[in-house]
């Protein structure tokens, strides 16, 4: 069994999850051993302000074109893709896999409208138009994006003994989103400003990967609004989907109520599964609750955030700034303070490890904190 | 990057080149398009409206347009993104309008710490020994340097320095970041000048203040 | 900052490119007195109107033939100078508006890299900017220290909504049409 230490990988039939998320986006990256590396989604590490998937898999001197052989963007929001396009571009022998939710005429319209980054910054669907641009630099085989969808296989190990399932968009979330993102092109006349992401979170790709009889459960943002058609409750009444239970789950949504749909745990996970969340602060939002620790925990006492939640850091300044930002707003706090990563490795068969790194730290620990 | 050491004063220009018609630069043009408020286009200074010129200020800035060139300005450092957003959304509007060329001219006017500074600065950027063969006391008037632009585009980076009008014992530095068109001869309309401005601004300004310290730094 | 204004009525005069032009170029058109007379009163606060008129009629040239025009030079005035010393910079966007007040995302323009969040009034914002906090719209916030031409100086913050161009149809529709370009390039059509 490999060591600890953050910049070991893993052995050959060592499987392995990494959850990242600076305190503003999700990371996730997996071997599902025999140097069988999947990425899903992308944030910023803060520090060196590399995507987070990249700069940890350069550290374990991981070789991109050889051994990523997916990259899956769960959704498109911006905290579930900065820095994508690097990844795409980095690791040009991985297929590329995306919600089947996606394909359409406006989704595609969207992300040329709001490309220029230099006069609306960034809001998440310019990152997918890096990414289309650097599919389109792919040879011919890599150019075209897989389409996730409910109940389809992604990839399979050349031996059967590891798979990635999608367990999601449903048929109605992908016919929902169509009419959605339409009314999301601005019409002639409109003044520019910035796309921000609005809740289209049943586009989103839950993922099951199964390396032999242990399973993971990535919940992506996929949220739970009571409509039998979509969101986890089509998941779990789905027959078509594997039925095996997992052992590891990432939580949906950076754990919110919404997001928590009471079946999924006891149907689709083990008893007491290690899970993980990342936590989320925009606008306001601060994920999650103490409310949502609190019931994460009365399911399983094995959970992680990869980032303390709830804490207000500050960029220091001059003294004479410091006065006048007092005297013009309020609660000003820094976001995106540091990477944490909760990873779990394990050797089939045995029993798995759980490390934290970073300022990851146990879920209990931070209703403390 | 901020700019560490403090200028005296500074400005900020964008100078297009190419065909105007002053007469509808009025600010009751430009308050009817939302590119300014409204309060800004009833307080704007109105110098001239014409044909042939037009010139008006607003609290923050200057707008001089001629038949061939339209200039915005801006002495206050936080109305430069301001000019640039008003030179795009302008020329986004008139977007038929052919504009060939472009000038990013970022200006300091510094002020050194002494005479003896001051005269150094002026020795380090033209050394006297030739200068004292051929004049009696030389003294440098205006030095201008021109570079090839690194990325690719057509125009040059030009820097002038001279002893400043404004400061006692200051530098006044001119930064003209200038940009053309690929075919100058055929260009029929703004989008590709205007493309290069949203493009280029922010490297323009973050390497101005690059300019502006390494000079600073390398004459003290 | 000495500003030298004349203008010069037929007579060309080069200009480099990138330096403020100060004059007219063109002799054949006439200008309105009251235009001319607005432009000197504007510099010149000592004369009164009447002196100036008088001086435009006694000044008046002939241009080649083409009429005749005030010939005028106004001396090297000041224009008043105020400058801000910024000290920190930020880009943000409205995330939220409600209750008077609105959230906002920030990126520090000053070192860059850091992403911070702030609630700020509305009542901050002028009332020529009130229209534009609307989720999305992005914004500069100033800090530093305002020195007026007088030399005073205050301790500022000044926050300024951008004004974007509004998207055009022919923008919209180049969209429409590139991204069935990229949707064949990658297959998806």
């Amino acid at each position: 069994m490999a060591g600890n230490e953050i910049n070991i990988p893993p052995e050959p039939d060592e499987l392995e999850v990494s959850v990242f998320g600076p305190g503003y986006g999700e990371s996730i990256v997996l071997h599902l051993c025999d140097d069988n590396w999947v990425i899903v989604d992308s944030c910023i590490n803060p520090k060196v302000n590399e995507p987070a998937p990249l700069f940890y898999l350069n550290q374990l001197n991981i070789d991109l074109e050889q051994c990523v052989k997916q990259v899956i963007a769960t959704h498109w929001h911006d905290d579930h893709i900065r820095g994508l396009g690097k990844i795409v571009k980095a690791c040009p022998n991985a297929k590329f896999i995306c919600s089947g939710a996606l394909r359409n005429k406006y989704f595609t319209q969207l992300t040329i409208i709001y490309k220029d980054r230099t006069l609306l910054g960034s809001s998440g669907i310019d990152e997918f138009s890096e990414v289309f641009l650097a599919l389109q630099e792919r040879a011919e085989e890599w150019k075209n994006p897989t389409l996730a969808v409910a109940d389809r296989i992604l990839w399979k190990s050349s031996d059967s003994k590891s798979s990635i399932y999608a367990l999601s968009p449903s048929d109605a979330a992908i016919i929902a989103s169509e009419i959605e993102f339409e009314q999301f092109i601005p019409s002639a006349k409109q003044p520019k400003k910035r796309l921000l992401p609005a809740n289209l979170n049943h586009t989103a790709v839950v993922l099951l990967a199964m390396v032999q009889d242990f399973s993971i459960l990535l919940g992506s943002d996929l949220q739970e609004v009571g409509n039998p058609v979509m969101g986890w409750s089509v998941i779990v009444d789905s027959q078509l989907r594997p039925q095996e239970k997992a052992s590891f789950f990432k939580i949906p949504h950076h754990g919110s109520e919404n997001a928590h749909h009471g079946r999924v745990w006891e149907e689709m996970l083990m008893h007491q599964p290690i899970a993980a969340l990342t936590p989320f602060e925009n606008g306001g939002t601060c994920l999650p609750t103490k409310k949502d620790i609190e019931r994460i925990c009365l399911h399983t006492n094995i959970a992680y955030s990869t980032a303390p939640v709830g804490i207000k850091h500050k960029v220091k300044r001059d003294r004479t700034v410091e006065k006048t930002i007092l005297e013009t707003a309020r609660n000003i706090r820094k976001i995106n303070v540091s990477l944490g990563q909760v990873r779990l490795r394990m050797k089939i068969g045995q029993s798995p490890k759980v490390d934290i790194f970073g300022d990851a730290l146990s879920l209990q620990d931070t209703i403390l904190s | 990057m901020a700019f560490t050491l403090q200028p005296k004063y500074q400005r900020h220009s964008i100078v297009l080149v190419g065909n105007f018609n002053p007469i509808i630069f009025q600010p009751a043009w430009f308050g009817a398009e939302k590119l300014i408020g409204e309060k800004e286009r009833e307080e704007a200074k109105i110098e001239i409206i014409h044909s042939d010129v037009a010139i008006f200020s607003l609290g923050w800035g200057r707008i001089e347009v001629m038949p061939e060139r339209f200039l915005v300005n801006t002495t206050q450092e936080p109305y430069y993104e301001v000019i640039r957003d008003l030179a795009m959304g302008t020329f986004t509007l008139l977007h038929h309008t052919p504009i060939t060329r472009m000038g990013l001219n970022w200006e300091i006017h510094f002020q050194l710490e002494s005479e003896e500074l001051w005269h150094k600065a002026g020795d380090k950027l033209v050394p006297k020994e030739i200068w004292n063969e051929v004049l009696e006391k030389p003294g440098m008037r205006s030095l201008t340097v021109n570079g090839i632009r690194k990325d690719g585009l057509k125009g040059s980076y030009n820097i002038k320095v001279e002893p400043s009008t404004s400061v006692q014992y200051g530098l006044y530095i001119n930064i003209n970041d200038h940009f053309e068109t690929e075919d100058p001869k055929n260009t029929l309309g703004s989008d590709e000048m205007i493309g290069i401005l949203k493009e280029k601004w922010s490297d323009s300004h973050d390497n101005s203040n690059v300019v502006f310290e390494l000079l600073l730094k390398g004459l003290l | 900052m000495k500003t030298q204004t004349a203008i010069i009525i037929g007579e060309e005069q080069k200009m480099s490119f990138g330096e403020t032009p100060n004059f007219i170029r063109r002799p054949e058109s006439k200008i309105q007195e009251s235009q001319v007379l607005s432009y000197i009163t504007s510099n010149l606060p000592e004369d009164s109107l009447e002196t100036i008129a008088r001086r435009l009629r006694e000044e008046t040239i002939p241009l080649n033939g083409k009429g005749t025009s005030p010939r005028f030079a106004i001396s090297p005035s000041y224009f008043p100078v105020d400058r801000f010393v910024s000290l920190q910079k930020w880009e943000g966007v409205v995330m939220k508006v409600e209750n008077g007040y609105f959230i906002a995302r920030l990126h520090d323009l000053t070192s860059k890299g850091n992403e911070e969040e702030a609630e700020f009034s509305c009542e901050e914002i002028s009332e020529d900017e009130s229209e534009l906090i609307v989720q999305g719209a992005i914004f500069y916030w100033n800090i530093g220290y305002h020195d007026s031409h007088t030399g005073q100086r205050t301790r500022a913050s000044m926050i300024r909504f951008r004004r974007l161009p509004a998207w055009r149809q022919k923008e919209i529709d180049d969209s429409a049409l590139e991204a069935d370009k990229l949707m064949k390039s990658i297959g998806w059509k």
